[in-house]
């Protein structure tokens, strides 16, 4: 094959800028939380979300779909994630029938993709409370030893034990740990 | 005037790629490739999105506690501890071993994280089918009893009022 001309490597660069460029807008504009809610059978966890302990951070703002579920920690796993998810949820939104759309079933997944790193963003001290504003209880202190690794070794990461955190199904509701948040879901949602 | 070919030889293109040898071959090249990103890409999700963090502490480390799951348990599990000793199990001393089996393998219960089923029915089989019948049920009893954490005197510690009395009178 004859060495390629210069003006071809310029638009062979110029063409890879570019497609970098639409990549990188790409994987933003898909981690909004408006682009989640473009599908209907996603508003329900946005309802769920509005009346959780995480609806807003400690500043006040809202947190939006992407801080929990999609791996902040490296960019490898970031698309891997997303791409991963985006495929089943377009297959899901187009193809899915009902038992697809199991919650039951979909909550071992969705825990699966909740990284801890997500967690820990904003609750770094683990000996503090959730709302930071006083020392864990006794439970939860020896149970995040056991997440440390300082009394045996738990298997499950945040999203393992701390479950309904942001969104409540129906058959989670009658959980005591869950009452207040099934109150007000449905007020929200009569 | 280049004459008309006459004779067996064909000089009409090959009909598709695959009887090109040379393109064939690359054609083989790019679809074995690509076969392999997605191979990898999906070993890669499965590999860094492990469903657990690791294995649990190897239970069989310190065989001296074997009867006494609760000893350790009360420490690193102390939530779900506390909600076996406080419901029903608890208090009639349903031991974990009698539904998750026991590490070691002995028993005829297999080790198990979530007992399905058929262990909640070694006990329970009159109850599950009057539940069958009048009620239907979900095919795994725990979505609507939870294992751990039925209080004994059901609706008396949910409505407990708040207190400051010390003493009975």
């Amino acid at each position: 094959m004859p060495p390629r001309s210069r003006s071809f490597w310029i638009m062979a660069v110029g063409l890879a800028v570019v497609a970098l460029g639409a990549s990188a807008y790409g994987v933003k504009a898909t981690s909004t939380t408006a682009f989640c809610m473009s599908c209907h059978e996603m508003k329900v966890y946005q309802t769920e979300l509005d009346v959780s302990p995480h609806a807003k951070d400690a500043k006040g703002n809202p947190i939006g779909c992407s801080q929990c579920h999609i791996p902040g920690a490296g960019l490898v796993r970031m698309v891997a994630a997303k791409t991963y998810l985006g495929v089943k949820d377009v297959w899901a939104h187009y193809e899915g029938k009902g038992e697809d759309l199991d919650r039951a079933a979909m909550q071992p997944m969705a825990r699966r993709f909740v990284d801890d790193a997500n967690c820990r963003a904003c609750h770094q001290d683990l000996t503090r409370n959730a709302k930071n504003d006083g020392a864990v209880s006794e439970t939860g202190s020896l149970a995040h030893e056991n997440y440390e690794g300082k009394n045996g070794i738990s298997r499950s990461g945040c999203a393992g034990c701390h479950r309904n955190m942001a969104h409540l199904p129906r058959f989670d509701r009658h959980l005591a740990a869950n009452a207040k948040f099934a109150a007000k879901l449905k007020e929200a949602r009569p | 005037m280049t004459p008309e070919p006459t004779g067996p030889t064909p000089t009409s293109r090959p009909s598709s790629i695959l009887s090109h040898p040379l393109l064939r071959n690359r054609a083989v090249v790019v679809l074995a490739g690509a076969a392999l990103l997605v191979a990898a890409f999906f070993l890669y999700v499965r590999l860094a999105f492990p469903g657990v963090r690791c294995e649990a502490a190897k239970h069989l480390d310190a065989p001296e506690k074997m009867g006494d799951c609760y000893g350790c348990h009360v420490k690193s599990t102390p939530r779900v501890a506390q909600d076996w000793y406080e419901g029903k199990h608890g208090i009639t001393l349903v031991r974990c071993q009698t539904c998750h089996g026991q590490p070691d393998g002995k028993g005829a219960i297999a080790f198990n994280r979530s007992p399905g089923v058929e262990i909640c029915a070694r006990c329970h089989a009159p109850s599950m089918e009057r539940m069958e019948a009048k009620f239907g049920t979900r095919g795994n009893c725990s979505s609507c009893h939870p294992n751990h954490q039925n209080p004994m005197h059901g609706d008396a510690y949910v409505n407990r009022q708040a207190t400051t009395k010390t003493s009975l009178d």
